[in-house]
């Protein structure tokens, strides 16, 4: 018990300094931001609880900005993990050519996004639909979930291929009893880090349209929050941060429970 | 375990939201500044032990030169020379001299200043001493490892001179500053007639006060201070002091200097005075003139060359009296935050007042943060964020500030209604006020058959400028203001442009305004009638400053009449000062809101208070007063909303259609996100 309780406290004592830091720059201004979601103003601070939120989840532009922010993810990042998934395979079984221009997905990651915005506004001049910012979001992130995934698939050992052979397996059962389940944690946190990622290409998508008010079908959730900051109106950036950080951990629940139930 | 760590979070929470306010201060004097002399084309100057002021100015002598070239022809070449004169005398003494120096000092009847001199083709500085007894000039010494001479000072019988060394000079960085490192400062003294270097890195600047030598300077760590007693060449310990790169410096007492330049000055004609005991600063404006350079002080006065070219003063010494600065209680200070450069600074009202510049980003996060290192707000209507700041309770309520509600009351309606927020709070202090008008010439107006008027409509006023252009009148009726003026005003009256109003003023706008059949300037002459000051001989155009109110009122054929536009009101763009509810010096800041709101209240320049006696003193005030009677402040949304689309509109880019359905989205969504 006392030789528990000692391993217990030095843990703790390791993840102190990490904890802090997490408490100071994370959890206490996520409180400061619930707080501030559920006064009036940032002077006088009355308490009007929920009144904020009612009033941003029934503001049109903040469910435009969420759909936007939505069919992104519904429909950008299962494309992403297509490709992602279809060039990581190939390169795992090392297909020569493919193995030679490995360096162009990891190309996008390092080139400045001025710069990249500069090409696509060149390249993508009507802007009546989201596709160039679709695309963008595709081939910025595709380096890293190639790298993430490639390495899943490479880390898995020839000896356990090789003796599912031996038992007379298939390819159809080598991959969907093996390749899919040992390679299962990192997809979905592959899935995880691009759903992530759509909430940052507002960086791109600001300097493509080059305006605080895009088109309706770009208009995403930072750019609701972002002219809510700049408006000063702190209580609707802070409501809609509050509801922004509801829907990622419902996502990344969602992914949990998923991939738990997929391990069983 | 969990429990406690809740309950320290919470109080972690709660703790962040107390706050404390500092004690209560004196009340502070009101601070003047006023110009009191001028001459021109001087190089040079200095002030002597009495306080009086000797000046090189560099000229044409009246002679000239001859010289033939192979083809026989005589070329002839005025020769200048120096000449130094004093405040007091008219006819200035000519030196042999054919440099013109910038940079001189006086001691007694010795006037001490370096030239360019060149030997064997060897360009040197060389120190020369000019008698004023005797007219005689003395080289003293070359100067051998030095170029370009920033700045001379004498003190305690030594020439300080801050120049560049060859050697020594290269690129570097202190923190996002670059600077030409190779600044040293010699001394030469004058007593043992031998020269050595004192400071060899990083001196940006240097003054003096009696025997105190003050260096402001920097290293890997930042800017400093370091102070020299010149009798016995002792160095104090460092002091830092981060005014950025400096233009000017000069020390105007014991431990009291002033800088033009760096990060902390409202605009390029002021000049900030600090102290190296105390952490106030304060702003001072001197006028439309430029501070750079050879900066003095003397018994209450600033003394500098004016450096702006715009300047009516350009190339001219200007003294001005900065007494009462002096006596500001520096410990006092409020920091000023403003979004762009103010057309109207308030008074300090003997507050040390520190100005800064935000731009929209740094003041929303400012206010968002609760930054206490700000302590009052300075905007105008036309700021993107002002409507949200006035409804969203980010600014101390004023109400119950001495004066505050007094004053209100004695602006114009409008004023005070924009100023209170929809519970009744005051929430901001108006400054100043500008409405753009139209101001004409009526004698000659009438002559042309031109008949401006508040009730004239935008149709019949085009109309008029083919008879302008045809009686050849001097007039600038900016298309694209207008335009703007226009738009505006819709916009302060609609939440769409989706409208039949809207079409019909975008059409209007485009064949009206921009279908460049006639000039909306008379070109030339009006240029040249606004850059040499002959405003009486403009005869109409659009103005809108407190300060061209003033200028114009003084022809007394003019007058004023609205800016012709499709509604009844007159849009006007207030200055209005606020303040920071979570400031560390609240009380000083409500001292300071209540001094002012009681000065401008009396104040016979300030346009906001509608019973003003100048208001009465003429037809072209009265004309003004009717306007601001009419008058209303929008808080406008921003430029991109439509300003970009209606030019590709006007430019013919795109279609009415188009435009309405661009801006429409982008007003709506801003009115309604």
């Amino acid at each position: 018990m006392k030789k528990h309780f000692k391993w217990n406290t030095k843990c703790i004592l390791c993840l102190l300094p990490s904890l802090l830091g997490t408490v100071i720059f994370f959890v206490l201004p996520y409180i400061r931001v619930l707080y501030y979601s559920l006064i009036d103003n940032q002077f006088r601070r009355n308490f009007v609880w929920f009144d904020n939120y009612i009033k941003t989840i029934t503001n049109k532009y903040f469910l435009l900005s969420l759909k936007n922010s939505v069919l992104l993810i519904v429909i950008a990042v299962p494309i992403l993990m297509a490709l992602a998934l279809v060039i990581s395979l190939a390169l795992s079984y090392g297909i020569k050519w493919l193995r030679k221009t490995r360096f162009a997905f990891v190309l996008p990651m390092v080139i400045p996004s001025a710069s990249i915005v500069l090409i696509w506004r060149s390249v993508f001049t009507d802007s009546s639909t989201a596709l160039p910012i679709y695309l963008l979001f595709i081939w910025k992130n595709i380096g890293i979930c190639i790298v993430l995934l490639t390495a899943a698939f490479t880390s898995i050992e020839s000896s356990v291929f090789e003796a599912a052979r031996l038992d007379g397996a298939n390819s159809f059962v080598l991959h969907t009893k093996i390749t899919i389940p040992m390679t299962a944690p990192t997809v979905f946190f592959t899935a995880l880090l691009s759903i992530v990622n759509s909430f940052k290409i507002f960086k791109e998508s600001y300097l493509f349209y080059g305006t605080n008010y895009p088109p309706d079908h770009s208009y995403t959730l930072q750019y609701y929050m972002n002219n809510n900051f700049l408006k000063l109106n702190y209580q609707s950036l802070a409501t809609s941060a509050v509801l922004t950080s509801i829907l990622v951990f419902g996502i990344v629940m969602a992914g949990i429970f998923i991939q738990r139930r997929f391990d069983r | 375990m969990k429990r406690v760590l809740s309950i320290l979070v919470c109080i972690l929470v709660f703790i962040c939201g107390c706050e404390k306010n500092e004690i209560h201060s004196e009340p502070p004097e009101t601070n003047k500044i006023e110009t009191v002399f001028s001459n021109e084309n001087v190089t040079s100057f200095d002030i002597n032990a009495d306080g009086k002021i000797f000046f090189f100015t560099f000229g044409e002598t009246g002679e000239f030169d001859e010289y033939s070239l192979p083809d026989g022809e005589v070329i002839r070449e005025p020769i200048y020379r120096l000449s130094v004169s004093a405040e007091d005398e008219k006819n200035p003494r000519v030196l042999d001299e054919e440099n013109a120096p910038a940079y001189m000092c006086v001691d007694g009847d010795s006037i001490y200043y370096p030239a360019y001199v060149r030997e064997n083709n060897v360009e040197s500085i060389v120190l020369f001493e000019y008698s004023l007894k005797d007219n005689s000039k003395e080289n003293l010494h070359t100067y051998r490892d030095i170029t370009f001479v920033k700045k001379m000072l004498l003190v305690n019988d030594k020439i300080f001179m801050l120049a560049l060394d060859p050697s020594k000079y290269g690129n570097g960085e202190t923190g996002d500053d670059y600077y030409n490192s190779g600044e040293v400062l010699s001394c030469f003294d004058l007593v043992t007639r031998t020269e050595s270097v004192i400071w060899d890195t990083g001196a940006v600047e240097f003054g003096s006060y009696e025997n105190k030598l003050v260096i402001y300077a920097h290293d890997n760590d930042g800017y400093f201070f370091v102070t020299c007693d010149t009798s016995t060449m002792e160095y104090s310990d460092k002091i830092p002091c981060d005014l950025g790169m400096i233009y000017a410096f000069a020390m105007c007492g014991e431990n009291r200097y002033i800088y033009s330049g760096g990060e902390n000055a409202f605009n390029d004609s002021c000049a900030t005075m600090g102290s190296l005991s105390e952490k106030g600063k304060l702003d001072i404006v001197i006028g439309d003139v430029g501070i750079a350079g050879n900066v003095k002080c003397s018994n209450g006065r600033i003394c500098f060359i004016d450096s702006a070219p715009q300047s009516e003063t350009f190339g001219r010494l200007i003294s001005a009296d900065i007494s009462s600065a002096l006596r500001t209680d520096l410990s006092k200070f409020l920091t000023l935050a403003y979004s762009e450069d103010p057309s109207q600074i308030p008074s300090s009202m003997g507050f040390a007042l520190n100005g800064k510049r935000l731009d929209a980003e740094e003041l929303a996060l400012t206010i968002l943060s609760q930054d206490k290192d700000f302590d009052l707000f300075l905007f105008t209507s036309q700021d993107e964020f002002a409507y949200n700041a006035k409804n969203k309770g980010s600014f101390y309520p004023l109400n119950g500030i001495d004066g505050v509600e007094q004053y209100l009351n004695d602006c114009f309606p409008f004023i005070g209604k924009a100023m209170t927020d929809e519970n009744g709070n005051i929430w901001a202090l108006p400054i100043s006020i500008r409405v753009d008008t139209l101001c004409y010439n009526a004698d000659i107006s009438e002559r042309c058959g031109l008949n401006f008027s508040d009730n004239m409509p935008p149709d019949e006023f085009i109309s008029a400028i083919p008879t302008a252009q045809s009686n050849e009148l001097t007039y600038s009726v900016f298309p694209n203001l207008y335009s703007d003026l226009l738009l505006r005003d819709y916009l302060s009256r609609n939440s769409s442009f989706n409208t039949a109003s809207f079409r019909e003023l975008a059409e209007w706008i485009k064949t009206r305004i921009f279908n460049n059949e006639f000039n909306f300037s008379s070109g030339d002459d009006y240029y040249a009638a606004l850059s040499s000051g002959e405003i009486g001989d403009i005869d109409f155009e659009f103005i809108g400053y407190p300060s061209d109110f003033e200028r114009y009122s003084k022809i007394p054929s003019n007058r004023l009449a609205r800016i012709p536009n499709f509604s009844e009101k007159n849009e006007a763009i207030c200055t209005f000062i606020c303040v920071n509810p979570f400031s560390a010096n609240l009380n000083q800041a409500l001292d300071y809101i209540s001094l002012l709101a009681e000065t401008l209240r009396t104040d016979e320049k300030n346009l906001c208070v509608s019973s003003l006696p100048v208001y009465k003193m003429s037809e072209f005030y009265s004309d003004l007063k009717s306007i601001l009677d009419n008058g209303s402040i929008s808080f406008r949304c921003p430029n991109e909303i439509y300003a970009e689309s209606f030019a590709n509109y006007i430019d013919g880019e795109i279609t009415l259609d188009e435009f309405i359905t661009e801006a429409d989205r982008k007003l709506s969504a801003y009115l309604n996100e």
